[in-house]
């Protein structure tokens, strides 16, 4: 046993262990800390997924889904590969395009699930500092000139920071056609016009890059675990070799078929996520508090969450210390259903109306 | 007497956050403290003209929830969650005999006395009806509206299979919402100039259009007035089918005209809503049960500190759904 234990020390070694954002007890409704959907799926998808219930004993069929969704992202059937959430994918693109020879470069904070499947490949991590919540395209241009992937989200997470097309083309352009670029855009459909990707294009000019996407966020299917990835047809072709046959679930099938048909619920409630967006941070710009300027449905504000805890507590709001993702004396705020955020607004005024913290345009270690 | 801060609004229709002295309950009172309170198109009425208010300064508001904290008769237990029913009849006159909202003299919380937009408010306990444990305060403000839209609905028992809403206000929503509960097959037509509006109605799986052009659209069994436009009953006796009903839950204050004829040669049924009958207990129960098909409705959420402001902008461009405020 103990050569086992050694063993799995070895494997784990440096592997950060996953926090999840949490509800305070009974108070699911005020939980701002996992960036979900707030108002829920669509009545159709619930219907959905009542319906599929009585035929969970058929494995999943997903070529009807898989062709729909191509269509709708404007790309051939063979540059899109269905996951089980996104997270899927990220182990897949470590299976297929990391080894201990090979370099890996995130920004600095990133995704976990970015930093643990690249550790688990043994490759070598290239952490390239945010700058003012935004990704030093420059810095990681240079690194990736010898690395196997660079993993890009935009919007960011925590920051909610985005990247311009016209700077993602910039970067690419500069990036060795060898190195693949994961672009996780899990947050884009809350992004405003000009952050808009041209997928379709950007596959074609550039084969080496892998769109990632997810339907957790303003689909809002995070539980039944649905994601997908766009690239070109011979990285798809590789990572669904590398796929498990049923990876994604007759239940998110059924979930993501009837999402798509959900096209008024799903403008509704990125709207609705939108302006409380713009509602916190005029909020945050009356109080002083520094924020980074998101295009994703949560907002990174320099808040101490010791500071404002047992407020959060007394309220039954939990929102995500920046402890838990890399960036200690900030905490991210996820849009949630309306009323909250009034109350959240009204604890921020209560904590923070006489003493400002932060200084407008100090962005510090970010 | 202890304080609360509220929204003042002057008989010279002058909106400020105030502080207003608050009595002791004495028994058959209760001190309520208030979570939420909503915004009716009645207060906004108030606001505009200061009719049907009875004491000056007034703090509107009839749709609320709140936690009882003092109560001397302990007709509640103090920490209960409630919300009020919002009727005040007179209780002598031949219609209190036959139910509250057919009094010939009702007045309405926050008119009669001051309502829930401000911290705390003494409430007559008969008012007060207790919210189920499983049901959030921020969806039980929604109870006396959708009280209101129950009783337009049950004045309809068939609804055929075509349901025509005028106006998607808080009040057309809710009557949407509860026809999709209680027939989900109904198909449901919306007329609203609103595009946000339109929105929420097609997200809940309604044909929403900006003008109705009869023959675009199929008739419809039942139309629902909840606009109150001026001729909107016109237009709803011409997009009725024959042998069709028609509830007018609205209220609207501009004289129309309409032929008789129309109405006995269509061989209509046209009702007027008022309030709500016994509804509000059945609208939390309803609320309880399905509150993901309600959470949506509420779409603009405030601390009361900012009512003066809201409101003003309300007066000009009304909200998509329903508006509340925390005090």
């Amino acid at each position: 046993m103990s050569g086992l234990s050694e063993k799995l020390a070895a494997r784990l070694a440096g592997v950060p262990a996953y926090v999840p954002g949490s509800a305070l007890p009974g108070a699911l409704s005020r939980k701002l800390s996992s960036n979900e959907a707030a108002l829920g799926p669509s009545p159709q998808i619930v219907a959905a997924l009542q319906a599929a219930a009585g035929a969970v004993n058929r494995y999943p069929e997903e070529a009807e889904l898989h062709d729909r969704l191509a269509h709708r992202v404007g790309v051939a059937p063979e540059q899109l590969l269905l996951t089980n959430g996104s997270d899927e994918l990220c182990s897949l693109v470590s299976a297929l395009f990391l080894g201990p020879e090979d370099k890996s470069v995130l920004g600095d904070p990133s995704y976990a699930i970015d930093v643990k499947v690249s550790l688990f490949a043994g490759s070598q991590l290239v952490r390239v500092p945010l700058i003012s919540g935004a990704h030093d395209l420059p810095g990681m241009a240079a690194a990736a000139v010898d690395a196997a992937v660079v993993w890009l989200p935009t919007p960011h997470n925590p920051t909610g920071v985005s990247i311009r097309p016209a700077e993602l083309r910039e970067f690419l352009a500069t990036v060795p056609s060898s190195c693949l670029v994961v672009v996780d855009e899990a947050y884009a459909g809350y992004a405003d016009a000009e952050y808009v990707i041209d997928v379709a294009g950007l596959i074609s000019e550039f084969p080496n890059v892998l769109i990632q996407r997810t339907f957790s966020k303003d689909w809002a299917i995070a539980g039944v675990r649905l994601g997908y990835g766009i690239g070109s047809s011979e990285v798809i072709d590789a990572l669904r070799r590398a796929r498990a046959p049923f990876s994604v679930s007759g239940l998110a099938v059924a979930a993501g078929m009837a999402a798509l048909d959900s096209t008024a619920w799903h403008r509704m409630t990125v709207d609705r996520a939108r302006e409380g967006r713009e509602l916190l941070q005029a909020e945050l710009d009356r109080l002083g508090i520094d924020y980074l300027p998101s295009q994703a449905n949560f907002v990174f504000a320099r808040i101490s969450h010791p500071q404002i805890a047992s407020r959060l507590i007394s309220a039954g709001i939990s929102v995500r210390p920046g402890e838990n993702l890399g960036m200690p004396g900030w905490v991210r705020i996820t849009i949630g259903w309306a009323p909250i955020m009034a109350e959240l607004r009204s604890l921020l005024r209560a904590e923070f109306s006489t003493s400002a913290v932060g200084t407008k345009g100090n962005q510090g270690e970010l | 007497m202890s304080s609360s801060r509220a929204l003042i609004l002057t008989e010279s229709l002058e909106l400020s956050i105030g502080v207003r002295e608050v009595a002791d309950p004495g028994v058959g009172e209760a001190l309520v403290r208030i979570e939420w309170a909503g915004i009716c198109g009645s207060d906004l009425h108030v606001l505009r003209t200061g009719d049907w208010v009875r004491v000056w300064p007034a703090t509107p508001g009839h749709e609320f929830v709140g936690v009882v904290e003092q109560c001397p008769g302990a007709e509640f237990t103090i920490g209960t969650r409630v919300v009020v029913d919002s009727r005040v009849p007179c209780g002598a006159c031949d219609g209190c005999a036959r139910a509250a909202n057919q009094c010939e003299s009702i007045g309405w919380v926050g008119e009669v006395f001051p309502g829930g937009l401000q911290e705390r408010a003494l409430i007559p306990t008969d008012l007060l009806v207790e919210v189920p444990a499983s049901l959030e305060p921020e969806l039980a403000v929604l109870a006396e509206p959708l009280a209101v839209a129950l009783h337009a609905v049950n004045k309809v028992p068939d609804l055929g299979a075509e349901v025509l809403i005028l106006g998607y206000g808080p009040i057309g929503m809710l009557v949407h919402a509860e026809i999709a509960l209680r027939r989900p097959e109904i198909r449901v037509t919306v007329v609203d100039p609103s595009p946000p509006r339109r929105g929420i109605a097609a997200a809940f799986g309604a044909v929403a259009v900006a003008n109705y052009v009869d023959g675009d659209i199929a008739k419809a069994d039942v139309v629902f007035d909840a606009a109150g436009y001026p001729n909107a009953l016109r237009d709803s006796i011409e997009w009725v089918r024959n042998g069709g009903a028609i509830v007018i839950v609205a209220l609207g204050h501009a004289a129309e005209s309409i032929l008789p004829a129309h109405v006995a040669e269509k061989g209509l049924r046209i009702h007027g809503a008022n309030g709500f009958a016994d509804e509000l207990p059945v609208a939390l129960t309803k609320l309880a049960a399905s509150p993901e098909r309600f959470r949506a409705l509420i779409t603009d959420a405030y601390p009361l500190a900012d009512a003066p402001e809201v409101l003003r902008a309300m007066l000009h461009e009304p909200a998509a759904g329903k508006v509340v405020f925390r005090p």
